[in-house]
């Protein structure tokens, strides 16, 4: 990060505030979940419709259906933990703690 | 028999979705990238748990998990020696005592390191050895996942290596090792998605645990795939190995090699936000490696049981398509699309971590230093994306080279013992003896890659005969690592040592302490020590337990 002493603070929480809303955009957790609840959604609207020879293959599991459930809630934790932890807070708080000594890098 | 996946639109819907979900993890990644930095080493931003996953998750390739699932139906239960000895302790000891001195001496790859310890002719030959390996390694994987699109959905390999090439270049020329480190911990979920419904229906098939081991020992008239030390006093157990080659040649010279060097790997941590997290990166990583037997071995035992004439003459029925035989056996549509995403992700996986440490050793250890230096950052952020594109074009050249080879395990062995056996050797005296010199750690990396070439061409053109070609790479890795130890440590006593100053965080006793550790760190679940100590307890009770 170029340290520079003429941007002033409020340039400086516009450029924190940017920073955050990006890492929230690319949160992988919102990745992982967003596609667990859409494989989720497919894989139980399947399942609700499986066929006796669906299930009977795969010995006599529904396996669309819990398959799907599962997807459903693990997609749902991964969403809740990024709504209830933004990245982009989780690196300002990093931030203020190191701030002060020991900021590594380049 | 035809191996062919009966699959409809809703599969391909599913796999679709997973290649949108992928790009769209490259395009949020190009937005953040920054400087170069940024590009090779994710800016050292990551948190812990992403590394680690990252980390387990670059190692989870297809070529692992079909052919772990081999190994598994082969020689049952023996095949955990793979992971609980031939994996955990090289990951403990790789966060534990080796992270301090490539994090703390903030190089930025494998090669960087060699530079600093020993000279520069030492780094250029290693950066090279290092790009030629992982090149020809992308091939294998690129190449594996054509075979498999061929097998199951009547692709031809062309086009096959072509799509899953042009995937991964897109995702990682845009988002660098970012990109790569998201999409792995994406894929490792996907994978775990895949293959747990499958190993759960197998079980349930075969009547649970109890009712498999009663299966085998009807099938076999005995329960030697259900040990994993039982005969390993001699070698009179289905692996052949005895107790000797397990402990010493896979848990140490093989594995520690891998683990430790192999820069595709080490990447992953040295992109982690502070030193703590580095070290936690490949012991949060060893919890899941530790458990992921069940969902390989135990599929392979199931294919053994359920799939008649698995391991016969058929072509189609080898080991090495247990789970796609499984998949082919049990799932439906909808969960066969998921399956099947499952296995491409692991390839992509495989390819795409040896594409972005393989851009980053070119651009930072061997353009910058000895082409075109001090330009400026976005000099070598753009170089960086054109050596990604050559080398995935080298990659799909070597895959054909790849597919010359009858079994591509063979392949892959062969190339591990000759990149990674004399690399440790070298790591581990240059970082535990100070007085190894500049010119022993140069020497000592050739005579090491020589070793292991005379045990191969040796064995080829039968000088001597080394068994099986699994077995040939494995003494090819001790020949490398003994000539290496051997050259290293009489090339020293001839030569000058570097002066102890220049050694500052490089060598054993002089690590660079991280005084200031925050305090969300000092918790005791995130001390490296409590992790690494914890997962050698839970593989000692695991290895007792399936004894």
């Amino acid at each position: 990060m170029p340290e520079d002493k003429f941007i002033s603070d409020a340039d400086k929480a516009e450029e924190e505030s940017r920073a955050a809303r990006a890492a929230n955009l690319f949160d992988v957790r919102r990745f992982i979940g967003g596609l667990f609840l859409i494989y989720g959604v497919i894989l139980f609207v399947l399942g609700i419709g499986a066929s006796d020879a669906e299930v009977e293959k795969a010995a006599g599991v529904n396996v669309n259906l819990w398959t799907g459930l599962a997807m459903l809630l693990v997609g749902a934790l991964f969403i809740a933990w990024a709504l209830w932890r933004p990245l982009g807070q989780e690196l300002a708080e990093a931030e203020s703690e190191t701030a002060g000594g020991g900021a590594r890098g380049h | 028999m035809e191996l062919r996946l009966d699959v409809n639109f809703v599969d391909y819907a599913i796999l679709a979705i997973y290649f949108i979900a992928v790009l769209g993890i490259g395009f949020a990644a190009k937005r953040y990238i920054k400087t170069s930095l940024d590009y090779f080493l994710s800016g050292r931003s990551l948190p812990a748990w992403i590394t680690g996953l990252a980390f387990i998750s670059a190692n989870l390739g297809a070529l692992e998990i079909l052919g772990m699932a081999a190994n598994g139906a082969q020689f049952g239960v023996y095949t955990v020696h793979y992971y609980w000895v031939g994996a955990i302790p090289a990951m403990v000891f790789l966060g534990l005592v080796m992270m301090p001195f490539y994090y703390g001496s903030k190089v930025r790859s494998v090669p960087e390191y060699l530079r600093l310890r020993f000279n520069k002719p030492t780094h250029v030959f290693n950066a090279l050895s290092f790009a030629l390996a992982t090149v020809l390694i992308a091939g294998v994987n690129l190449y594996a996942l054509a075979l498999v699109l061929k097998l199951l959905l009547g692709w031809p390999i062309l086009l096959g290596i072509v799509v899953a090439a042009a995937i991964v270049l897109v995702y990682i020329t845009l988002g660098g090792l970012s990109s790569a480190i998201y999409n792995e911990v994406l894929q490792f979920f996907i994978i775990l998605a895949a293959l747990i419904p499958l190993t759960v229906i197998g079980l349930i098939d075969v009547g649970g645990w109890d009712g498999l081991k009663d299966e085998i020992v009807k099938m076999k008239g005995n329960d030697d795939l259900l040990q994993s030390w039982a005969g390993t006093g001699s070698g009179d157990n289905p692996l052949e190995a005895s107790w000797i080659p397990i402990v010493f040649g896979l848990g140490f010279v093989l594995s520690f090699g891998y683990w430790t060097t192999n820069f595709a790997e080490v990447q992953r941590a040295l992109s982690a936000k502070s030193l703590n997290a580095a070290q936690r990166t490949p012991l949060i990583g060893a919890y899941p490696k530790i458990f992921i037997p069940a969902i390989t071995i135990i599929p392979g035992l199931v294919a053994l049981v359920t799939i008649k004439g698995l391991g016969g003459d058929d072509p189609n029925l080898q080991y090495n398509n247990a789970i796609p035989l499984l998949m082919n056996e049990y799932l439906p549509n909808g969960m066969l699309g998921l399956a099947l995403v499952g296995l491409i992700a692991a390839f992509m996986a495989g390819v795409a971590a040896n594409v972005s440490a393989f851009n980053t050793v070119v651009t930072y250890d061997l353009w910058e230093p000895y082409v075109k230096s001090g330009r400026s950052d976005d000099y070598y952020l753009n170089f960086g994306r054109i050596a990604t594109v050559v080398g995935i074009v080298i990659g799909i050249a070597t895959a054909l080279i790849a597919s010359g080879y009858n079994n591509i395990m063979d392949y892959i062995q062969l190339l591990f013992s000759f990149f990674n056996a004399p690399l440790f050797a070298t790591f581990i005296i240059g970082m535990f003896w100070k007085r190894m010199t500049p010119w022993a750690g140069f020497y000592g990396l050739i005579a090491g890659t020589l070793g292991a070439a005379i045990a191969h061409y040796g064995n080829d053109w039968g000088w001597f005969d080394l068994g099986s070609a699994q077995a040939a790479a494995f003494w090819g890795a001790i020949a490398a690592f003994v000539l290496d130890a051997i050259v290293s440590v009489g090339v020293t006593f001839v030569t000058t040592p570097k002066p102890v100053a220049e050694l500052d965080g490089l060598v054993y006793g002089m690590a660079v302490v991280d005084e200031h550790v925050p305090a969300s760190e000092k918790v005791w679940y995130r001390k490296p020590l409590t992790l690494g100590l914890g997962a050698l307890g839970l593989t000692a009770i695991l290895s007792i337990l399936f004894a």
